[in-house]
Formats: structure tokens, C-alpha cells, sequence
């Protein structure tokens, strides 16, 4: 088989591809081994038999295996290593200089569910209102987004797509239950396709401690910053709010078991329930160390698997998530310090701050058209102390831990989900191309909005110049 | 009931204490139509149970150690072995005491600005006032129904938002009886429970008819003086009389008669005589109670007597015309701002001393009555003139009563109300000791069965004080929009006295320390006729100045600062 995608930079001939139905089926029709059907049957995409051999075969759970071979069958890992028998019937990719990946998970993202942010009809990502345990991102994901093919073309395969907070208009991303957040496979054709775990975990946003700076008066206060006085007041207020969240919670669970048949069914609290005893992870979206250290001490109140997200402030607070095995799912490393007299590279060496510390991290994008840019994520923190292995696995089996899934997912081993990447590089570089992208086990398609842009004004006719000469 | 309300609203799980209201201006306000909103305050399942309560039932038993069930609002057991049923939330409330709710015997808590309403007289803008009542119509005479506003209903006037609701439950009350206050006839007064939405808030409307006999003022000609408003009140009733049995003659044969006239005014006025509603009446004076009772005689409406300041010599002769009485727990008090020289009549003076009496003889005569706040701007305050009556002779008992039982007897709604029984709305309060101490605490208030859980109060800090502040302090208020004076006597323990000179006048400090360098003042402010208001300044102090933040009434806030221009005086 040849790869599916040519090197751009490398000036090779770009082979458009057709659709991957098209390019499957005709495989198929040509080996004359293997039943394709079309995928809109989610047990016939899953089916087939590949083999990528003599690659450089990055486990990330078990080492790296040169001139290794990889076989998937119908959707998992059958086998891996340096000596494994390939099956007759298996398409075979000469992996000659090539290397294997897991496929990358963007721990916390929004594809499918936000297309353009600036236009209100193509965002699905908030909802009205502060309390909505009982919203479920998995019913309004996209699976046609143009974000998601462009975001596996990188290498991608699966993400956490997680509501945001706080819907449209009205304190937008601010404290309060902002929904549960799905686990998919970034490719379907529907979202049951995509489906990994329907329900991966509920995201709360925490409330912010701030005296921040108000640039209109209202409710009757003036402009200006509140006293920290009045902003550790409000904390507390909506901190106590979540909690009665809780509270009620634990009661409407308490009367659910009791048997008794007068309790009246409340969704909200039927699902907000089930995080309780650690039954569902919870995600919680704080950035400075006094926000998680409050989360902290809620999660150990009531008894809850919590995970934090954002993390910007987290190295002050490093040593106890470390203790308490509190994982962070990090913001954009790309971007700004926090304070002003904040180090310059605070950022980009948080990751491997917490990494040292003993705290486990995964990245994240928090975002749906730079889903894309997460090996980036990863990369920068490379240059800036964290070790490559560990950024790797920031991305791959750090996350699936992270959500519970790294039975299944995260690393190449066998029975594991066949979602990997074949590149001619290191993933995390950008000069790196990927050239197959498996997602449950088959090859996903990769051509996408970026590269047919590409396709588009590279083909544009060069202007005609016309001097004249005098 | 309105389903959406109930969702949007009546969610009752636990509400810490000011939370709504501090929070309502960062939350995502509710847009008019958001019809399918989910509720934005936890619903739990209305099922709780109070565990090892002391319980004060308000029917005279007082249960040592027990339970109460509250299931869908309702109270649905009491006592000392009461089985809590699993899908109860249980709540130990060791060591406290639950009551009934108090209830507010008139009162306009909970009510929207009535400026503009008909027949009203307006607000506090002159212009505003002269517009409305350009925009009226002139009355010359009795025909005219000059500010008989009877068919006005209290239930429509609703503010479910209003600041006070919350204030008045967090001092533990849970019902009041709110009336429109404009007008002769100001309308129909609801008996109110102090939570929910404008549909839920709702416990019996229409509860009582309220007749003020004030004249209908403004440049409305007629009736303008006591003479008309009596005259014109005689003929209101004589009227309403007539047109009933017109009506009932017209209505078995109308052929061959004048159809009557409609009259909005008259209807409510037959339905209360008809249907007993009481009728409050102004009866502070010895003078306005006689023509109150009079009156009902009279017309055969049934009287409620409101005020009641002199009523402590008529006590007998108001048990003899078995009439009820409303007592205003605001006693006179001399005028703050009167010229120390002035004589002051023999008749306030009296009725200064004697008001306050006027309960534990209306008790001794086994009167029906009931306390409501008048100008009291707080509960506390309330609670404050209340103790006012036990020191006067008054048993702990009846106060009770008069804030529980006895109001919901004489509106009528003592089958829901007014006791902690079962089958009874599950209206509550639990404090920290006993409601009539001065140092009790509330710590939970349920009204319809719904939480809203009061913070403990921090206790004062055993820390010595570390700075002195005695002395007189400037005070800059919100970035200089304010300027007060602070003298301050400090004793030995860190306990603060003295007084607060500011725009708002002189403001008697009644609780105060230092500690560290930490301190705390209360201060009593009259923010205007009948409104005090606590203020609170906390915050440190470092050698000649000192900084923190004003707390007014737990809803306004303001940071200051202060300096020492003369040092410490110690």
C-alpha cells in the first residue's frame, strides 16, 4: 500500500485522494479478502486486517521497537514486536523508515461542538444557565465538523469534548456544573460511531477568586476592583452554592435507594449523583493554586475522582496534587504569563514542573479549530524541560489514564484499540508528516479543509506579467 | 400550579443565607420567556427531617427531644418518636429549638412600589404625584368612589425579588399579612408566606379588607376631612348594602326594572361582610377604637383593630365587644430631633409609657390579638419592641402566639399555619436558643418546607486587643463619597462604645471589639421614617489609621478607611 498523503514539503506529487469509502472499497474489491461494506455499518468499518512493518514502533507503554512490526485486526492490537507472524489476509504497509504512534487524545477539547466561535448558530458549546449536570456534550457533537479531520490529519484520533460553561450571552465560562463531557473517536459518521465513553466525566467550572477589575459600575457597586475582603465573600457564597449542589444530590440519591415511591425524578440531580463516591470523573476547570486547593478540599468532602483542568497557577501546588494523585488536564501552554512579574517561560515550563513533581498531566487544547495544534502543546514543553518521553505520553497514555481508559486506549499493545498514527518523524515536530492515520483499526481519511485549501491555491495559475519596454 | 415556576423557583434545597440575593447580580439573569430554563437552585427531593429537636409546637406542648417530618411542604409528623423515613434528608439539630415561623400581623413586606396604583396617592417624587394625579379624575362627591380601592388585591402587587422577603425570613418570619396601604379603602390584604414566587407566596387571598380613613388627600376635593371620610365610609357600606339587595331583586326578575349599576368599588365590600373577612381598621387612639368598633357594629363588617397604642385602658371593653386586635410592635418614642426644651403633652407622654402594656392586657383580658411590625424596619428590631412587651408584663407565651396563632386565627388560615403540627405547612424556624433572648440566634428558616439555612455568627475573638482605639476617628467612606466620625471608648476586654457621627446622623454603636488588631462595630442607622438599619464595620487597624469595609443591613457593602488626627487619648 502506499500512503495515503504525500509530503507537502517535500514536494512530492499530492495524490488526491478520494473519499476513504471510495479508496476502502475499491482496496477491498481489489485484494478480494476482506468484506467492505460501506461505513455507515460501524461493525464493517471495524473490520480488516492491517499490518505495518519494519517501523520504528513507539509503545509508550513498553519502549520502542526498531524494524518492529504492528498487526491490527478487526479494530484492535493483535500484535506487536520485532518478530511477529503477519496474517495472510492482512494489507500490508512497508513501514521502512517510518515510525508508529499511538494516536494522540486532546484531553479537552470542543470539536463537533463549536464550528466558528464568533457565530452563535455553529456553537453548541454552552448552554444557559450555571447548573447543568444533566447536559451531555455527546448529543450535540458534530460529527461532520470540518475541525475533526483536520485535527486527525495531525495525528489525533480521539478527544474529550467537554461542554463549556455558562452558554451564550451571561457569564460565559464562569463557576457552576457545565455538563458531562464525551470521549469519541475522531471519525464516524455518526456520534455512536464516534463513541468511546458516552459519559467521561462532569465538568465544573470553579468559582474564581478575584478582585478583579470591573470596568462598568452596577448592582449597585462603582466600578473599579472589589476589595479582597468582598471577592473572598462572593467565593465562598458560590462555593457554598456548588455545594448545596451536593447536598441535594446526596439526598436525592439517598432517597432514589431508600425505594421510596414519592420521590419526584429530577435529571439534574440524577446525574450530578452519580459523581458522588467517585462514580464519574470530575473534571474541574481552576487555574490559581487557592481555586484548586478549594476544589481539592470539596472533591475530598464529597468523595470525588477529580481531575483539574486549566492548571495555569498549579505549580504552587504541585507537591499535593502529586500527593493526593490529583492529574491536570493543561490550557494552551502557548500563551501569555499569568502576572505581570510572572517568569517569561512560566508557561511553557509549568509542565515540566508538575511532571518533576510527581503530578500527572495530560494536554489539552480547550478548543476546536486549534485541536490540531496539540503535539505543539507537547512540543513546547520539550524545549522547556519535559522530557520527550513524557510529553508523548501527555498525549497518549497520560490522558487515557487520566479518563479511565487506558485499558483500551493510549498505548500500542495488544488488544488494545487499533488507533494509531504511521509518520516519517517524530509526531511532535511540525516538519513531521503523518502519513496513516488508524482510527478503531482502520485507515481514516485525511484529506481535510486544510489541505484542500492547499490543494486549492497551490493549483492557482501564476499570474501573467506583462512589461513593457520602453 | 404554574409548573415552570415551581421548577424555576420553588427548588428549596438548602440556600445558604443572603446567597440569592448576593449572588443574583452575577448569575445569569433569567430572561422573561426562558420558559425551559432548568432551576437554577438544587431540587432535592422535599422530603427532611429534623432530628433531637427541642420543639416549641406553639399549642403550649414543648417537646424536649424530637422530630420533625416535613414531606411536599407540609408538616407531616412532629414528636418524640418519630421514625425518619429513608427518602427524608435528616438534619440534626441538636441543641437548637424549632418554632413555628413568625408571622407579621400587616405589613408590606414582599410588596412592589405601589407609586402609580390607582387611587394612590404616589411616591416621593412631587412631579410624579402631580402628573398621576392630573391624569385622574376629579371627584365631587360620594358617587364618585373617591380612593375606595376595595377591589385592589394585594396578590397582584407581589415583588417576589424584593430585598425584604429575604431579610424578614432570615430573622424568622416566615408569613405576613400585606395589604395595599393607599387609599380609604386601600383594597384586599393576602396572608404571604416569605418565599417562592409570586404564585407560590400566595397561602389565602383574599385574607382581609384594610380601610385606613385617611382623607383621600391630594386635590381630590371630597372627602377631606374626618367628618367625610366617616360620612362617606357610612355611605360606602350603606350603599354596598343596597346595591346587594337591588341586585338580588334585579337578578330574580329583571324585567320591568333599571339594570344596576357596575361598581367595582362594592363588591369586595359585600364579599367581606358576606364572608367575614376581617376589616382593618386604624385604631390607635382611645378615640379611633370606640368609632371602630362602632363601625362594625354598624355595618356588620367585622373588625380588626390596627395600632392599638391605647388600647391598654379599653382591653376590657374591647374583650366585651369581642373584636380583634392588631398591635403595632413600633412604640412611640420621643421625636429624636425634638428641641430638648419642649414640653411634651401629657397624653404622648402617657401614651409612651402605656403603649407598651397594651399586650399583657389585652392578654390578661383574654383578647385575640396578634403583634405586626408597623415602622419596625427589621425583625430584629421587631423582635428588640417585642421583648419591649415582656418586660412589660407580657408572658413569653403570648408573644409567641401573637407572632404565630393568633395572626393566622384571625385571617383565617390557622389550619395551615401557626403551629408546628402535622398536616400544617411546614413554615419553621430554628434558633439557637430561646427566640425571645436577645443573643438568640436563627439558624434555619423552611418555608414551604423549602431551606434557606442561615450562617452561624462568628464568634468574637477570645484574642486580646493589641492596638488602642480609643479616641475619635475620620472615616472616608467609598472612595470619599461619605465622611463620618467614630468616637470610641474602649474598655479593658477589647469591648467597643461610643457613637458614629455620620450623613445619615448619629448612629449608636450597640456591639463592638478589638482584637489584635482586628476590629468589629454594629451600629443602629435610621436610613429614613422607620428604617434602621444595622451597619457593620469591620476591619484593622495600624497605629493611627484603620481600614475595612461597611456592611449595611448584609446587602449594600462600602470599603473605608480612617485616620487619628488627635492619636490615642488611653
Amino acid at each position: 500500500m502506499m500512503p495515503r498523503s504525500g509530503n507537502a514539503l517535500g514536494n512530492i506529487t499530492y495524490d488526491r485522494i478520494d473519499t476513504m469509502v471510495k479508496s476502502v472499497v475499491a482496496t477491498a474489491a481489489v485484494l478480494g479478502t476482506i468484506g467492505f461494506a460501506l461505513p455507515a455499518e460501524a461493525d464493517a468499518q471495524e473490520g480488516g486486517t492491517f499490518a505495518v512493518q519494519g517501523a520504528t514502533i513507539h509503545t509508550v507503554a513498553d519502549g520502542v521497537i526498531e524494524g518492529g512490526t504492528i498487526v491490527i485486526r478487526d479494530g484492535r492490537i493483535i500484535a506487536v514486536g520485532a518478530e511477529v507472524d503477519i496474517p495472510a489476509d492482512a494489507e500490508i504497509i512497508d513501514g521502512e523508515g517510518k515510525h508508529v504512534f499511538p494516536g494522540m487524545i486532546d484531553s479537552f477539547s470542543s470539536l463537533g461542538l463549536t464550528e466558528i466561535g464568533a457565530v452563535a448558530v455553529t456553537n453548541d458549546a454552552g448552554e444557559l444557565g450555571r447548573w447543568n449536570p444533566h447536559l451531555n456534550a455527546h448529543t450535540a457533537i458534530h460529527p461532520a465538523s470540518e475541525h475533526i479531520p483536520v485535527a486527525r490529519a495531525n495525528g489525533i484520533t480521539h478527544s474529550m469534548v467537554a461542554p463549556g460553561g455558562g452558554g451564550r450571552g451571561f457569564g460565559g465560562g464562569g463557576s457552576g456544573i457545565q455538563g458531562q463531557a464525551t470521549l469519541v473517536h475522531l471519525d464516524g459518521w455518526t456520534v455512536e460511531e464516534m463513541e468511546i465513553e458516552k459519559t467521561a466525566a462532569m465538568i465544573i467550572g470553579w468559582p474564581t477568586l478575584s478582585t478583579g477589575f470591573r470596568a462598568f459600575a452596577g448592582f449597585g457597586r462603582p466600578a473599579g476592583g472589589r476589595s479582597f475582603r468582598r471577592a473572598q465573600e462572593r467565593f465562598d457564597e458560590e462555593v457554598a452554592e456548588m455545594d448545596s449542589w451536593f447536598v441535594a444530590a446526596e439526598h436525592y440519591r439517598q432517597a432514589v435507594a431508600s425505594g421510596s415511591s414519592r420521590v419526584p425524578r429530577n435529571i439534574q440531580l440524577e446525574h450530578l449523583s452519580r459523581v458522588l463516591d467517585r462514580g464519574m470523573k470530575v473534571i474541574v476547570r481552576a487555574n490559581g493554586w487557592r481555586e484548586i486547593e478549594s476544589a481539592i478540599e470539596f472533591a475530598e468532602k464529597w468523595n470525588l475522582d477529580l481531575v483539574i483542568a486549566g492548571g495555569t497557577g498549579a505549580r504552587e501546588i504541585a507537591g499535593t496534587l502529586a500527593e493526593k494523585n490529583i492529574p491536570v488536564i493543561l490550557g494552551p501552554v502557548q500563551r501569555l504569563p499569568q502576572g505581570e512579574d510572572t517568569a517569561y517561560d512560566d508557561p511553557n515550563t509549568l509542565p515540566g514542573a508538575l511532571h518533576e513533581a510527581g503530578v500527572e498531566i495530560a494536554f489539552a487544547t480547550f478548543n476546536s479549530s486549534d485541536s490540531r495544534t496539540l503535539p505543539y502543546e507537547a512540543a513546547n514543553s520539550v524545549s522547556w524541560g519535559l522530557s520527550k518521553e513524557a510529553a508523548l505520553e501527555a498525549v497518549t497514555l497520560g490522558p487515557a489514564r487520566l479518563l479511565g481508559v487506558d485499558d483500551r486506549l493510549g498505548s500500542l499493545e495488544v488488544g488494545k484499540v487499533g488507533n494509531l498514527i504511521v509518520t516519517d518523524g517524530d509526531p511532535l515536530e511540525i516538519t513531521t508528516e503523518i502519513e496513516w492515520v488508524f482510527i478503531k483499526g482502520v485507515p481514516s481519511d485525511l484529506d481535510n479543509k486544510h489541505r484542500s485549501l492547499w490543494e486549492k491555491y497551490n493549483g492557482r495559475p501564476a499570474r501573467r506579467v506583462t512589461t513593457t519596454t520602453t | 400550579m404554574n409548573r415552570t415556576a415551581l421548577a424555576r423557583r420553588l427548588a428549596g434545597g438548602v440556600v445558604p443565607g443572603l446567597l440569592l440575593a448576593s449572588l443574583s447580580g452575577l448569575a445569569a439573569p433569567a430572561p422573561a420567556d426562558a420558559q425551559y430554563m432548568p432551576s437554577q437552585t438544587p431540587a432535592p427531593p422535599p422530603f427532611f427531617a429534623l432530628r433531637n429537636a427541642r420543639i416549641v409546637t406553639g399549642t403550649g406542648a414543648v417537646i424536649e427531644n424530637g422530630t420533625v417530618l416535613i414531606a411536599n411542604g407540609l408538616i407531616e409528623a412532629v414528636g418524640a418518636d418519630v421514625e425518619v423515613p429513608g427518602d427524608a434528608w435528616a438534619i440534626d439539630v441538636s441543641g437548637l429549638t424549632v418554632y413555628p415561623g413568625l408571622f407579621d400581623g400587616l405589613s408590606r413586606i414582599g410588596m412592589a412600589a405601589q407609586a402609580g396604583s390607582p387611587g394612590g396617592g404616589g411616591g416621593g417624587n412631587p412631579f410624579a404625584v402631580l402628573a398621576e394625579q392630573a391624569n385622574r379624575p376629579r371627584t365631587v362627591g360620594p358617587e364618585d368612589r373617591p380612593a375606595t380601592n376595595s377591589w385592589v388585591n394585594a396578590a397582584d402587587m407581589l415583588d417576589p425579588d424584593s430585598d425584604e422577603i429575604e431579610a424578614w425570613r432570615s430573622g424568622g418570619f416566615t408569613n405576613a399579612l400585606v395589604a395595599p396601604d393607599d387609599g380609604i379603602v386601600t383594597g384586599q390584604g393576602v396572608v404571604v408566606n416569605l418565599a417562592g414566587d409570586e404564585q407560590e407566596m400566595v397561602v389565602k387571598a383574599p385574607a382581609a379588607l384594610r380601610v385606613t380613613m385617611s382623607g383621600a388627600g391630594g386635590f381630590r376635593s371630597f372627602p377631606g376631612s374626618l367628618m367625610g371620610v366617616i360620612a362617606y365610609i357610612r355611605q360606602l357600606y350603606l350603599d354596598a348594602d343596597h346595591s346587594r339587595q337591588y341586585e338580588a331583586r334585579y337578578t330574580a326578575n329583571p324585567s320591568g326594572q333599571p339594570r344596576p349599576t357596575y361598581d367595582r368599588a362594592l363588591g369586595p365590600i359585600q364579599d367581606a361582610i358576606g364572608g367575614g373577612w376581617p376589616t382593618v381598621m386604624p385604631a390607635n387612639e382611645v378615640r379611633q377604637i370606640r368609632r371602630a368598633i362602632k363601625l362594625g357594629r354598624d355595618t356588620g363588617a367585622r373588625p380588626v383593630l390596627q395600632g392599638a397604642h391605647e388600647a391598654y385602658g379599653l382591653a376590657d371593653e374591647i374583650a366585651a365587644a369581642g373584636v380583634q386586635v392588631l398591635v403595632n410592635v413600633d412604640w412611640p418614642e420621643r421625636n429624636r430631633d425634638a428641641d430638648p426644651e419642649a414640653d411634651e403633652s401629657l397624653s404622648s407622654l402617657k401614651r409612651r409609657a402605656y403603649a407598651p402594656t397594651t399586650p399583657a392586657r389585652l392578654e390578661a383580658a383574654g383578647v385575640e390579638w396578634a403583634f405586626y411590625s408597623g415602622s419596625a424596619g427589621s425583625p430584629r428590631a421587631m423582635m428588640d419592641k417585642v421583648r419591649t412587651a415582656i418586660e412589660n408584663g407580657l408572658s413569653e407565651e403570648a408573644a409567641l402566639e401573637a407572632l404565630t396563632a393568633a395572626p393566622a386565627r384571625i385571617y383565617g388560615v390557622d389550619a395551615m399555619l401557626g403551629s408546628v403540627e402535622a398536616g400544617k405547612i411546614a413554615n419553621l424556624v430554628v434558633t439557637d436558643g430561646p427566640l425571645f433572648d436577645e443573643d438568640t440566634d436563627i439558624r434555619m428558616v423552611f418555608v414551604d418546607g423549602h431551606r434557606f439555612e442561615e450562617e452561624a455568627p462568628e464568634p468574637r475573638p477570645t484574642e486580646p486587643p493589641a492596638v488602642d482605639m480609643n479616641g475619635t476617628w475620620l472615616l472616608s467612606l467609598n472612595n470619599d463619597s461619605q465622611e463620618a466620625t467614630a468616637e470610641l471608648e474602649v474598655s479593658e476586654d477589647g469591648t467597643i462604645a461610643g457613637v458614629i457621627q455620620g450623613e445619615r446622623g448619629e448612629q449608636r454603636i450597640t456591639d463592638g471589639w478589638v482584637s489584635g488588631n482586628e476590629f468589629s462595630i454594629t451600629v443602629s442607622a435610621t436610613m429614613g421614617p422607620g428604617m434602621d438599619v444595622e451597619i457593620v464595620y469591620t476591619g484593622t487597624v495600624e497605629g493611627d489609621s484603620i481600614e475595612g469595609n461597611a456592611s449595611f443591613g448584609g446587602m449594600r457593602n462600602m470599603d473605608f478607611t480612617g485616620t487619628r488626627p488627635g492619636g490615642g487619648v488611653r
